[in-house]
């Protein structure tokens, strides 16, 4: 009889309001023990505690703030000293225990298995015991539980505490404000950089990939930010080696802003870690189709030339690198070694000498020519080369010795007894 | 007449996710007939009845919140009047972190809940056992007093600690198994004299001894390196020591087990599990199930009366006065698959978008879309396709992935008996993801291939 038909496959979204007095009803009508989840971010959750004690006048409540060191849950309820007569117990800080577990990781979705081996060992010791000790929580304490939490945590319990989620009365969320979204995204953004990352700790990383993708999953969020910080998401996972984690959000992030020379960038370097360089040159054409004046992209696009092998385009593209920029060391350097695979020797010194003039210290070069030296049959420059290079970092010395660039002068007096000099006496004696 | 506030609580309460029913509940719907014809007293009563003096070794199966404490709890008393003594008990009540689970858990926990209900029995082995252990123990339990000079009452009492510090200090826990696994052929022969000795002496009446042990199925699957789990572990590699107390047992078993690469070890071990499958709600095709229906709508209707029985309230139409209309309670019902835990929940929620009644459309079209938006997360991005296809063939691959949905309740199991009486078994997606963005171009790209 039903006059209007309904659309149920439609989301029924809600508002803040409706969603505020839901919560009011859910707690008004626990009687006894509940479990009950709200998404909130951090800054709002005071205000949100302030209103449900004015709208429940009626109810005792009070609240209870868990930090990354709390473990006993059950305990902590025990000794609140008003135990007696709460009914709803605001429980704050749930997230902070979840930062340091590989687990946090792979529910975020950082999934390079190739690289780490995730454990799922290891509990965060405050959830343990909270999924633990619920029947004690649900025989011995006549309160409602109310766990304020980021989005993150939220999916944390899903996955890995399901049975303990399954024990909810309701969850509600309240998404950010337009306020409180500039707020926290201007502090996202200000704190890091790919620098920063890559000497952060596990933990670290981990609270701020939960942080940026808590932001991303923000309604409203303007799709501006929103690619910012999937490029700043990428950063972070390509700092902890996630390639294809920082790929997929590079990819993410240039759908909604293609123009962005940096990000075909660094798309194209990650794509090189995952030793995709076909791809790869895509991805720095295009960085270049925007803004040929980088010389980087040309110099990592003549890498990944000189990868497959493509010897002449490689040197065409490091020329191109050294057009922008003639005093990019490393593409001199790197323009010598492909010049050296084509057996073109003259020209490959005369490369590596560039590189020197820019930069006189850069042992590489000097060993390069020094390989360079040998294969072409130079026995006496090819060990002044390599005498240069040992002075400036003695590693090479334990190279040479293996280094079959150098089977063509080995056995020559000089070398010999340069890669002998300063050895360890045992050596000596031999 | 009551205020309708105070009645909406109640209903409100009356949908608990977190209690199963106690034996004869008046809100309890036998749903045998949409379940697969799944009977405990049938299934699992039998086996135990015929068997005589023999042991026997039963797996009970069930996604997490379809009712198998409930069913259990049912069997029990069942079982207690029929001549048997039924030692239950709720595994990670006391005992087992379901996030962190191993097969010596179990094995002690069975051992002090047995010691705690089979009084009369002589516990002389059990504490021999622990005697001749007691010095690489000491150290642990925090006792200083040799053992000999315990009282008995004590002695035993020091299986409980070492089953509780297991559950709760989960820096001894490694420790503990550590010590414990060389011994476990040893305990479980002292453990089988002294139930052979309880056997003797049940209180009148009582010839058969049953253990359940309740909540096993919590147990979180923890991949090793080789991806294995401890479910296989716990399940298929001690199963010999599993089954080895002699008397009857009924585990409750994670539905994910039954679909393991190790299915066939696993009905080689203990023949066919008992599986309690989703109420079916809808057929294979997709078409409402009248029968399944009934029963879902049934089990809110019972504890709605139930709840409003006394407040002025009781007898109202369910489809009009409480619900808004027919539509609002049928979508309910749809929307949980058959899963009562998942039934209580949309319930709950329709209830928290409402202070009056009926519950109108509106609210419950929020329960779902709240509902909704859990699955959106527990579903990881490489997923949707997996579930496309379950949703297309309504089949299941017996693989690791498969497994984690089943566990995470993505999909669902039915089964059915067709017209020639052979056992039908199927899958679906849980009916929530359906209207999931995600999974609806997921199937786009499966009905197109």
């Amino acid at each position: 009889m039903t006059v209007h038909s309904i659309d149920w496959d439609e989301e029924l979204p809600t508002t803040p309001a409706e969603e505020f007095q839901a919560l009011i009803r859910a707690l008004r009508r626990t009687q006894g023990f509940g479990i009950i989840f709200v998404r909130c971010n951090d800054a709002d959750e005071e205000t949100l505690i302030r209103s449900v004690k004015e709208n429940l006048p009626q109810k005792t409540i009070d609240q209870l703030q868990l930090t990354a060191d709390s473990t006993n849950f059950y305990e902590a309820v025990e000794n609140l000293p008003n135990r007696e007569q709460i009914n709803i117990l605001f429980v704050r800080g749930l997230k902070h225990s979840l930062y340091a577990y590989e687990q946090t990781k792979r529910v975020l979705g950082w999934t390079d298995s190739e690289i780490h081996s995730y454990s799922w060992k290891g509990v965060p010791k405050i959830l343990a015991n909270l999924n633990q000790q619920r029947d004690r929580l649900r025989n011995n304490f006549n309160i409602c539980f109310v766990f304020l939490l980021p989005l993150f945590a939220i999916k944390y319990l899903i996955h890995r505490a399901p049975d303990f989620y399954d024990w909810r009365s309701g969850i509600f969320e309240f998404p950010m404000e337009k306020e409180a979204i500039d707020r926290e995204f201007d502090r996202v953004f200000q704190e890091g950089s790919y620098d920063d990352y890559l000497a952060w700790t596990d933990t670290q990383r981990c609270r701020k990939l939960a942080e940026i993708q808590d932001l991303l999953a923000e309604p409203h969020l303007s799709l501006d930010w929103k690619a910012v910080l999937l490029f700043e998401l990428a950063d972070l996972a390509y700092a902890a080696s996630e390639n294809t984690t920082a790929l997929s959000n590079l990819d993410e992030a240039l759908k909604l802003k293609p123009n962005t020379p940096k990000a075909w960038y660094n798309k194209g370097i990650t794509l090189y870690e995952l030793e995709r360089y076909e791809e790869a040159i895509d991805s720095y054409d295009k960085a270049l189709a925007i803004k040929p004046d980088k010389d980087k992209a040309w110099y990592n696009r003549g890498n990944a030339l000189r990868d497959l092998e493509r010897y002449e385009e490689a040197i065409d593209s490091y020329d191109k690198a050294l057009a922008v920029n003639i005093g990019n060391d490393a593409a001199w350097n790197n323009r010598g070694n492909v010049l050296r695979n084509l057996e073109r020797y003259e020209e490959a010194i005369d490369s590596y000498d560039k590189a020197l003039a820019i930069k006189p210290d850069k042992d590489k070069a000097w060993y390069n020519k020094a390989c360079c030296y040998s294969q072409w049959n130079r026995p006496d420059k090819a060990i002044e080369s390599l005498q240069h290079a040992i002075e400036l970092n003695p590693e090479y010395r334990e190279m040479a010795k293996t280094d079959s660039e150098f089977n063509n002068i080995r056995s020559h007096d000089r070398f010999k007894a340069l890669i002998e000099e300063d050895s360890d006496q045992s050596e000596a004696i031999e | 007449m009551m205020p309708m506030s105070d009645v909406l609580t109640r209903i409100y309460n009356s949908f608990d996710p977190f209690r199963p029913l106690p034996a004869g509940d008046p809100v309890y719907v036998e749903c045998r007939e949409v379940r697969g014809d799944n009977n405990v007293f049938v299934d699992l009563g039998n086996e135990i009845r015929r068997s005589e003096s023999k042991a026997t070794c039963q797996l009970y199966v069930g996604h997490r919140g379809a009712g198998k404490s409930t069913e259990l709890l049912r069997l029990k008393q069942h079982l207690e009047e029929n001549g048997c003594f039924v030692v239950y008990f709720e595994a990670d009540d006391q005992d087992v972190d379901p996030e962190d689970a191993e097969y010596v858990d179990i094995l002690l926990a069975s051992t002090r809940h047995l010691l705690e209900d089979l009084k009369a029995a002589d516990s002389q082995p059990l504490r021999s056992w622990l005697r001749d252990r007691w010095r690489s123990f000491e150290d642990l339990m925090l006792t200083e007093i040799s053992f000999d000079k315990l009282p008995v009452e004590a002695q035993l009492s020091q299986f409980g600690k070492l089953s509780t510090a297991i559950r709760a200090t989960p820096t001894l826990r490694q420790e503990i198994r550590r010590r414990v696994n060389p011994h476990t052929p040893s305990l479980i022969d002292a453990l089988n004299q002294f139930i052979a000795d309880g056997k003797k002496k049940l209180p009148s009446g009582k010839t058969q001894l049953v253990v359940i042990a309740d909540n096993l199925d919590r147990i979180v699957p923890i991949p090793d390196n080789t991806g294995r789990t401890n479910h296989d572990d716990i399940f298929l590699e001690r199963s010999g020591q599993l089954k080895a107390l002699n008397c009857h047992l009924i585990y409750t078993v994670p539905i994910s087990m039954v679909y393991s690469k190790r299915a066939n070890d696993l009905k080689d071990t203990y023949g066919n599990a008992q599986v309690l499958p989703m109420i079916m709600v809808k057929t294979r095709e997709g078409q409402i199930h009248p029968p399944g229906f009934a029963k879902i709508k049934e089990v809110i209707t019972r504890r709605i009366q139930a709840a409003t029985a006394g407040t002025g309230y009781e007898g109202l139409p369910v489809d009009q006065e409480i619900f808004e209309s027919a539509e609002v309670i049928q979508r309910l019902c749809e929307m949980s698959g058959g899963h009562i835990r998942e039934l209580m929940l949309l319930c709950k929620e329709a209830i928290n978008r409402v202070d009056v009644l009926p519950i109108p459309a509106r609210a419950a079209q929020r329960a779902i879309t709240e509902a909704r938006d859990t699955y959106r997360r527990t579903v990881q991005s490489e997923e949707w396709a997996k579930l496309a296809g379950v949703a297309a063939s309504h089949r299941i691959d017996n693989d690791e992935a498969y497994r984690e949905l089943l566990f995470r309740r993505c999909v669902l199991e039915y089964r059915y008996f067709d017209r020639e009486g052979e056992m039908q078994c199927w899958y679906d997606v849980h009916p929530l993801i359906r209207g999931i963005d995600e999974f609806k171009l997921a199937l786009q790209k499966v009905s197109q291939e």
